[in-house]
């Protein structure tokens, strides 16, 4: 295997590997802007200088020179070189901490901020800012900077993205990630030199649906995020990681809170779906996570503990003989297990379904077009669902029939989700259904004709699998504590199969797991 | 030693641009002997022996580039002539561009012939637009004559070749950012390695040379590469072209072998300082190059390592002289704008650092500076020239140090007094 | 879309074509030779010519918006029918290039990079034009006027003024 030595420190490695990458498994961080695993390398920044070598190799006899110690004598290139794009060879010894390269960096660094406004304290970037960091780790006190600083114009670029290109350091990680990544061409470098801009065409608009990440990738407040700006100091959030439920491909989301509210989402690494992005609509959409949360259940309009609206429920289930179900491919693998033998074995039915749109109906795997990530399935699990059956048996009526013409059921369970409540019309009908019983973690009109409504805990606040259109399964764990009495929607069907007399017994996800041979 | 006249040869004749004169004065006879009587490996051997540095400014062995060519690499590969001849104080190329163009196509032809080349591309700087009717005009003669594109003198090489207009970017003129250019993109340096022998124009192998280097061609193989080489130092080969102007009486380019005495070029040749002005400082290679005092130049002869030796470099042969009445700080500031003016903006060190240099000669030109500022572009330009992409880190660092540190006295007059 | 090739324009973009290979990257050569035509024929380059270039080189607006701002030949502002274009680097800074674009600015009662009220001429004050031998030297639209000296300058702005 070959071997390369950093900082003292020698390396196993095989292939062709990025000397940055390389150093950084290896515990040893090059400090870099504009780098990125996943953008081609530029190597603008010149923050990732390190000290080349390579062994001293003696012409004719083939034997490595040594100095007076008996150490092999290292010849070292006469530049620091970016580490970014150093090509590693075997016998390579690299210094990333060499009194050079220290001094280097610290030039490099009074570089870029010389004209850097160091307005962090009205800077959103403030404590997630990579030139902050390395400012407070290599010291701008020296900076003899006393210059005019740099302005510029300010360009509107997007609706999503606002640019404070004052604070731009030039490392074309945003401009890169548009044509590399989301394959348009809407934001470029223009201009020249030290009047270098970032920008769309004059009257243009960034238009593709992966702005967000360049936001998250810049490594200054140049590019922000306009629905975030001025909502909060990232460090009086709190963090979880999770998945983005807006569309059938699951992406692993970062999620920032406060007192029970979610400020934003942003991507975390996952090799297998995501690897480093997500899209602006699943961004975006964490809103519906703040807004008419049902914290408490109810039963024909009014507030109901949920003994008393469990007993009413299993009631009107034990009544009816024909049952409408429309489940709910938000709700977890577990979720719909659980459901699924619910109205086999204790409230048998035929009319069961999840497909409340189009793409589920076609169970449509792909993703939207020119999109890099964003599926058509608009739901997270629905090949959970279909796996855990959900579906209409034997002269089973389909979702959309049911919500055509719910009033032909004794008896609709419905399960309604942010992704019905925004499709808006979906839901007309359902005033109509007798014996309305609602499982839904958002408040809605329906709440006042349903028998019953019980408020159910969202995602973002309970734990699951879903299982995304490439037939990945995700486990997800709570970023946040449930609302008021809000209940796990497996928790209310066990209960129910309880008062029902064919107790399950699948009292905790765990059990369920197991039961259903889900895996740990 | 007098002038000698190998590519500038009876340039002053008003027909000398014309085809026919040329053929008529000995030209494309080396082209000819090249096709016909020549290897590429042979032709390859007398560059070498020829001892022709790179005319550009890098002063790189022509010979040993071209060796960089594997010629049976499969599919197309290109011939770049730079000609964008953007370093302040540099008017040679322009020269032959515009009274000598068949010069530098016909070694060009030859240096496409000995790599294999298939196309060749003369990048010529935006504004000189009469030059490129001058080389549009003589690549035009030489498709009719037979000279360019198929079965070239009937030797079975076919070789095109076509002018493309910059449009003003000093740094097009390095050969990678020329590359972008000519790639119909913003002139920004490439990272290297790779370097355009194996990723070049259209990701192929590609070979950059000046204008002069490829003029230079056609007398080394009329008379051989030891001919050349003995023309001037043992390790300068052959002649230069000097671009001389500012304070001298006869101005112009001169062609002299190189090694020749610096007195005879700027006395005999150009005519000492105008006016009869003392000389104060001399800028021999083109803005770039550190500046000579009077002291300096004592016993320099015009060849890379000479003036090498006195501490500055021979780069394009743009000698600029300064007389007693030149204010370097105002000059500075002029040279410093220049600069900030040209950078392409890409790497950090250039980009901040060029404008920051701008800055701080602004103040001190305007009455503005402090004595530490003169500390401040020592400090600085150690974190520049070393972590830029391209050279022209250095290229202005240069200068600022250099005149900083042997005209301090007027830095500090400035500072000390303002601007009188 | 207002911006599109005259007849003569087109011929001599469909002669340049000739000079690339006939690929993608190819195209994107021409995307300098045509910006070139585009400021001939318009004089600067405007929103539509950016347009109408990336249309004939199969390249983006923005790429041609690009590179048209990287390049200082290229207007991107309108300019007088002659553009007076000053050296004062080095050598013609020695030689009494900045007196002369003074002395233009006076006489047309504009400053460096303006513009003439009868958009009859632009002053810009450029960089090394290459010509350091002739020095001062002063560009006029596509020409150089070498050696050059007041009452010459004065002549040529008496010229181009009629
Ligand atoms: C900033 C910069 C500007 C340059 N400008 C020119 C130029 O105007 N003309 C030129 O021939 N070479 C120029 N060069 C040198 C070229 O990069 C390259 O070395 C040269 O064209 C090679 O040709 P040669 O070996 O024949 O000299 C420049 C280099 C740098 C770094
Ligand atoms: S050194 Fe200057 S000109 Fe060269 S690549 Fe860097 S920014 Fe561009
Ligand atoms: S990270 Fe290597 S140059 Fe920017
Ligand atoms: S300094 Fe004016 S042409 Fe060179």
């Amino acid at each position: 295997m070959a071997k390369i030595t950093i900082d003292d420190k020698v390396i196993e490695y095989s292939g062709n590997p990025n000397l940055i990458e390389l150093a950084k498994e290896n515990g040893i961080d090059i400090p870099h802007f504009c780098y990125h695993p996943a953008l081609t390398i530029s190597g603008n920044c010149r923050m990732c200088l390190v000290e080349v070598g390579t062994l001293c190799k003696n012409q004719q006899t083939g034997e490595y020179e040594k100095d007076d110690k008996g150490n092999i004598k290292v010849n070292f290139m006469p530049k620091p070189q970016p580490g970014c794009y150093q090509q590693v060879s075997d016998g390579m010894v690299i210094r990333t901490n060499s009194e050079r390269i220290i001094e280097a960096r610290k030039g490099v660094l009074e570089f870029t901020l010389a004209n850097h406004p160091l307005d962090c304290p009205v800077c959103d970037q403030a404590g997630e800012c990579v030139l902050q960091d390395y400012s407070f780790q290599y010291g701008f006190s020296r900076s003899q900077f006393i210059e005019k600083k740099r302005t510029y114009k300010k360009n509107e670029i997007s609706p999503v993205l606002t640019q404070e290109m004052n604070r731009c350091i030039h490392c074309d990680r945003c401009a890169r990630f548009t044509t590399e990544i989301a394959g348009e061409s809407s934001f470029a470098r223009t201009w020249r030199g030290n009047k270098m801009e970032l920008s769309v065409l004059p009257g243009g608009t960034i238009t593709h649906n992966y702005q967000g990440n360049m936001a998250d990738i810049c490594p200054v407040g140049a590019l922000t995020i306009t629905d975030f700006r001025f909502k909060s100091r990232v460090w009086f959030l709190n963090y979880g990681v999770t998945l983005c439920t807006s569309c059938g491909k699951g992406c692993s989301v970062m999620t920032s809170h406060k007192k029970g509210k979610v400020f934003r989402l942003k991507p975390v690494y996952n090799e297998k779906v995501n690897t480093y992005w997500m899209c602006d609509h699943g961004r975006l959409r964490y809103r519906f996570l703040n807004e008419s949360r049902k914290s408490g259940h109810s039963a024909g309009g009014k507030k109901a503990n949920f003994q008393s609206a469990l007993s009413l429920a299993a009631e009107i289930l034990k009544a009816s003989k024909n049952i409408g179900v429309i489940a709910s491919a938000k709700e977890s693998l577990e979720t719909c297990m659980v459901l699924s033998r619910f109205f086999r074995e204790v409230a048998p039915t035929a009319h069961v379904d999840y497909r409340v749109d189009d793409a589920q109906v076609r169970d449509d795997r792909s993703l939207r077009p020119g999109e890099l990530l964003r599926a058509k399935d608009p739901y997270p699990n629905s090949f959970g669902a279909r796996e855990a059956g959900l579906l209409p048996g034997q002269g089973g009526a389909t979702a959309i029939d049911i919500l055509g013409a719910p009033e032909k059921f004794d008896a609709v369970v419905l399960f309604i989700d942010d992704h019905i409540i925004e499709a808006g019309d979906r839901l007309g009908n359902m005033s109509k259904a007798k014996n309305l019983i609602v499982l839904s973690p958002f408040e809605s009109s329906l709440d006042s004709t349903a028998a019953v409504s019980f408020a159910t805990r969202a995602y973002s606040e309970t734990s699951g699998t879903y299982i995304n259109i490439d037939g990945i399964r995700q486990k997800y764990c709570p970023v946040l504590p449930p609302l008021g009495d809000a209940r796990d929607s497996w928790d209310i069907l066990n209960q129910l199969s309880g008062l029902m007399g064919k107790s399950f017994g699948l009292d905790s996800i765990g059990k369920i797991r197991s039961h259903f041979k889900l895996g740990d | 030693m007098p002038e000698k006249r190998i590519i500038l040869d009876k340039i002053e004749d008003k027909h000398s641009p014309n085809i026919d004169f040329y053929r008529g004065n000995g030209g494309y006879e080396a082209l000819k002997k090249a096709l016909t009587q020549m290897s590429p490996s042979q032709i390859l051997d007398e560059m070498k022996a020829s001892n022709l540095r790179g005319r550009g400014g890098a002063g790189f062995p022509v010979g040993v580039k071209w060796s960089f060519i594997n010629r049976t690499f499969p599919g197309p590969k290109y011939l770049i002539c730079n000609a964008d001849e953007g370093e302040p104080g540099t008017f040679k190329d322009r020269e032959i561009l515009q009274k000598k163009p068949h010069i530098m196509i016909e070694g060009m032809i030859i240096g496409a012939y000995v790599m294999g080349l298939d196309a060749g591309y003369i990048y010529i700087r935006g504004e000189f637009y009469e030059p490129i009717q001058a080389v549009d005009k003589a690549i035009r003669e030489a498709y009719d004559a037979g000279i360019l594109g198929k079965d070239i003198m009937g030797s079975g090489f076919s070789f095109d070749l076509y002018t493309y207009r910059g449009a003003g970017a000093y740094i097009c003129g390095e050969e990678s950012s020329l590359i972008n250019s000519l790639e119909g993109k913003r002139g920004l340096p490439r990272l290297r390695p790779p370097f355009p022998a194996q990723v070049g124009l259209y990701g192929r192998p590609s070979t950059v040379n000046n204008v002069e280097s490829f003029s230079a061609v056609p007398s080394i193989i009329n008379n051989g590469g030891k001919w050349y080489a003995g023309l001037g130092t043992p390790k300068s080969g052959g002649t230069k072209l000097f671009s001389i102007s500012g304070h001298v009486n006869r101005p112009g380019v001169y062609e002299i072998p190189m090694g020749t005495p610096w007195t005879e070029l700027f006395n005999d040749m150009a005519g000492g300082v105008k006016d009869g002005k003392k000389l104060k400082a001399v800028i021999p290679g083109g803005s770039s190059t550190p500046v000579l005092r009077p002291e300096e130049l004592d016993g320099m002869t015009m060849d890379y390592e000479s003036v090498q030796s006195k501490g500055s470099m021979l780069g394009s042969g743009a000698v600029i002289v300064l007389d007693e009445t030149t204010d370097m700080v105002k000059l500075l500031y002029r040279i410093l704008h220049f600069y900030a003016h040209e950078s392409c903006g890409q790497c950090t060190p250039c980009r901040e650092g060029c404008d920051w240099y701008y800055d701080i000669i602004s103040r001190i030109r305007h009455g503005k500076g402090r004595l530490e500022d003169l500390d401040l572009f020592e400090r600085l330009a150690k974190n520049i020239g070393p972590n830029t992409i391209c050279a022209f880190g250095d290229a202005f660092t240069t200068p600022a140090l250099s005149f900083t540190r042997k005209f301090r006295d007027e830095f500090v007059e400035y500072i000390k007094n303002g601007n009188k | 879309m207002s911006f599109a090739y005259t007849d003569v324009s087109m011929k001599e973009f469909q002669e340049l074509q000739k000079n690339f290979p006939g690929d993608a990257k190819g195209k994107m050569s021409l995307v300098i030779p045509a910006l070139w035509l585009s400021q001939r024929q318009n004089g600067w380059i405007n929103g539509d010519v950016v347009e109408y270039v990336a249309g004939l080189t199969g390249t983006e607006p923005l790429h041609v918006w690009g590179v048209a701002t990287f390049y200082s030949m290229f207007n991107k502002e309108p300019v007088g029918k002659t553009l007076l274009q000053f050296c004062t680097n080095i050598s013609c800074g020695l030689l009494g290039g900045n007196e002369l674009i003074q002395h233009a600015c006076s006489r047309l009662g504009i400053e460096k990079g303006g513009t003439t009220q009868d958009k009859k001429f632009t002053i810009f004050e450029v960089e090394c034009l290459g010509a350091c031998g002739t020095a001062p030297v002063v560009q006029v639209n596509d020409t150089y006027h070498e050696n050059m000296t007041m009452e010459k300058l004065d002549s040529l702005i008496d010229q181009m003024s009629s």
